[in-house]
């Protein structure tokens, strides 16, 4: 009888055990996996911290870079108008690219970078709405676009990570979100034009984009299998 | 035209053919539980046995071999289709594995080709690891006998038969075991809640949510075992000293137990919900005759509330016994059963995508599930594994599938003369352990602690 030094099971003739692979009457060996799959990943030293170093680098040259650009573009500004005009629309792109980068500056809350990086675009049209002349048009507009704009990319992104096989299905959330965004765009702009929301040229582009949409998730969850049809769609 | 029964009897048959071979339906306590599965809740129970020896691999595989050719519905892995889950047969036969890793962890039923079961070997313990998707506890249990039958009789047989001869160059079964899949009894894999369905029972009352324990989570992938061996004999005489059964009994410590639980913790300042309740299964084989070996239980839910003071272990113990002894009726679990089969069966319902019906699945696990259970106490009752087996099983245990709400349940189990509790935890805190082992310690019922986490 050979007995399996760390299972404990009686291996029989065998050279290893079948079970772990430990070979037969070896010593103990670091465990190279469960029964349930592979080990858990282990901490590789130092990666860590030479991508904690990489990441904080380029946070600082993003942030140092923005800086320079955002003083060199107001003190032009005021040294040849005599004031803050031009340079406000500059200076509000420049701190939407910073907080696009915050990500970047935020590591380790992963939560407040991104949605850090969410709020620029929005908050890059308020700001030129509020700089620019005329009729305000964020409410009504450019919040709705932009927030429907960043959901229909976010839940698509979303959807494709979580997704365990990628190909036709990514191409599918990424038609879904065209659709709702184009949906948005158009309630909005007829919102803004008529005081209420009447679907146009959005229709469709949904009744284009979402049968496409889900005849490719079922192409990829369901085609590509070799279920039969009788076990997909039984009810 | 059918008849209800024959309605009843369509729709409890799970199996299914088509130009590829059998497959199976999901049976209606399943039909929730791939949606609710995660890394932490993996729907994995575990029976598992300790052997006066060693375990032989050799004999354990062919056992296994024999086993699966009795259960061929079990293996099987899970698919998606566009209305409802389903169940695959495997072509591959299933295989015996370390039993190194943390208990009921780190298998995810929902990836593709992972069987539904595992077997696993370590020292002289045999581990049985089944999803509920394809069985509950007393399914399981006769796979388990069965498995330890076929391997007493595999071990006892060793010296006339060679030890590989059923196996191929890669360890895999050869011969006819690898085909045997054929069902030869439909009652067996039935879904007995559609057989038992009768329309017009009126819906069950809406309960309310309760009281969860606070305790911080174990990291992922973890899964704590800690297990009690206590004397049968004495448990019983402890129980009929209170006019109770042994379920009753250790339901009533348990019940206890989550109440001292539950005061530490409003007592440290943290919001909790002033009701406790206990869900403690029921084999409804036992009401409503089936020999299937798929789900087929439903619950009791004593349930006390904390802000009409302290309770006593007797007020307890009397409590869940009347509660039982009104609820423990077949005109109760009809009213369960007939909602949640009845559900399955409208049109509307079934004619709803499978990714729509997970969202719901999940709303539903919540509010008509784990959001009304603060743990659970399930017993087995006796698992005699046959003559042969009982030779050389020394003792088993239960253990329920992990939960990341409910954290800690209990699960019991009596072999010989020893009665055996298990708890399993995702908890941090050990405390509601200590508080139901010391309880009983208190009560003259002195349980042999061992834990087991895979570490």
């Amino acid at each position: 009888m050979s007995v399996c030094i760390r299972c404990g099971v009686d291996i029989g003739a065998e050279q290893s055990c079948p079970l772990c692979g430990t070979p037969a009457g070896a010593a103990p060996a670091a465990p190279a996996g469960s029964a349930a799959g592979p080990a858990a990943p282990v901490e590789r030293a130092g990666v860590g911290g030479a991508a904690k170093g990489r990441r904080l680098l380029a946070a600082e040259v993003v942030s140092f870079s923005v800086g320079l650009a955002a003083a060199t573009v107001a003190l032009a500004d005021l040294a040849l108008g005599g004031g803050l005009s031009w340079s406000l629309y500059a200076l509000a792109a420049l701190g939407a690219i910073w907080l696009l980068a915050c990500p970047l500056l935020l590591a380790k809350r992963a939560w407040i970078g991104a949605a850090a990086a969410a709020v620029a675009p929005p908050a890059l049209l308020l700001a030129i709405d509020l700089i620019g002349p005329g009729r305000p048009w964020f409410a009504t507009l450019g919040l709705p676009i932009a927030v429907a704009a960043e959901l229909g990319a976010g839940l698509a992104a979303l959807a494709s990570a979580r997704s365990k096989r990628r190909g036709l299905n990514v191409f599918a959330y990424g038609l879904t979100a065209a659709a709702f965004v184009s949906g948005v765009i158009d309630a909005a702009v007829s919102y803004r034009m008529t005081g209420g929301i009447r679907l146009g040229w959005s229709v469709i582009v949904l009744l284009a984009l979402l049968p496409v949409s889900a005849f490719l998730l079922y192409a990829h969850y369901r085609l590509a299998t070799n279920a039969t049809l009788k076990r997909l769609f039984h009810i | 035209m059918h008849s209800g029964d024959d309605r009843n009897r369509r729709h409890a048959r799970t199996d299914r053919r088509d130009e590829r071979g059998a497959w199976y339906r999901l049976d209606n306590a399943a039909i929730i539980m791939p949606a609710v599965t995660d890394r932490r809740g993996s729907s994995l129970f575990r029976l598992w046995a300790e052997l006066d020896s060693p375990v032989v691999l050799s004999a354990l595989r062919r056992a296994l071999v024999e086993a699966s050719a009795r259960f061929p519905f079990f293996n099987v892995e899970l698919r998606r289709g566009f209305f409802w889950y389903y169940l695959e047969p495997r072509d591959e036969p299933p295989r015996v594995y370390d039993d190194l890793g943390p208990p009921c962890m780190a298998w995810d039923i929902r990836r593709r080709g992972t069987p539904m079961y595992r077997v696993r070997a370590r020292g002289s313990t045999v581990a049985c690891e089944m999803s509920h998707v394809i069985a509950d506890g007393f399914g399981g249990a006769e796979f388990f006998k069965a498995l330890l039958s076929a391997y007493a009789r595999a071990v006892a047989g060793m010296d006339e038969r060679p030890a590989d001869a059923d196996y191929d160059a890669e360890g895999r079964p050869a011969g006819p075991a690898r085909d045997a899949r054929r069902p030869d009894d439909p009652e067996l894999y039935e879904d007995a809640y559609h057989r038992y369905y009768r329309p017009g029972i009126p819906k069950p009352d809406r309960l309310p949510l309760v009281y969860h324990s606070a305790s911080r989570l174990i990291k992922p992938d973890r899964y704590r075992v800690l297990s009690g061996e206590l004397d049968l004999a004495a448990v019983r005489a402890a129980a009929k000293a209170r006019g109770a059964s042994v379920t009753e009994f250790l339901a009533g410590v348990y019940l206890e137990s989550l109440l001292r639980l539950r005061e530490a913790e409003a007592a440290g300042g943290a919001p909790v919900r002033p009701l406790v309740s206990l869900e403690i299964p029921v084999n409804l084989r036992k009401h409503f005759p089936s020999r299937s070996c798929r789900n087929f239980s439903l619950f009791l839910l004593p349930t006390v509330d904390a802000r009409l003071g302290p309770w006593t272990l007797e007020e307890l113990i009397e409590r869940i016994r009347l509660y039982m002894a009104m609820e423990n009726r077949p005109r109760s679990f009809l009213r369960h059963l007939s909602r949640n089969a009845g559900g399955g069966r409208r049109l509307a319902v079934r004619l709803v995508p499978l990714f729509i019906k997970n969202v719901f699945a999940r709303i539903f696990f919540y509010s008509l599930g784990e959001g009304l259970i603060t743990s659970f106490i399930s017993n087995l009752g006796p698992l005699e594994p046959g003559a042969e087996a009982g030779r050389i099983v020394r003792r088993v245990g239960f253990v329920g599938a992990p939960s990341a709400l409910i954290k800690t349940h209990a699960s019991v189990v009596s072999y010989g003369g020893a009665l055996t509790i298990s708890f399993g935890s995702l908890a941090r805190s050990r405390e509601l352990e200590r508080l139901f082992f010391s309880r009983l310690a208190e009560l003259g019922l002195r349980a042999r602690i061992s834990r087991y986490d895979g570490g």
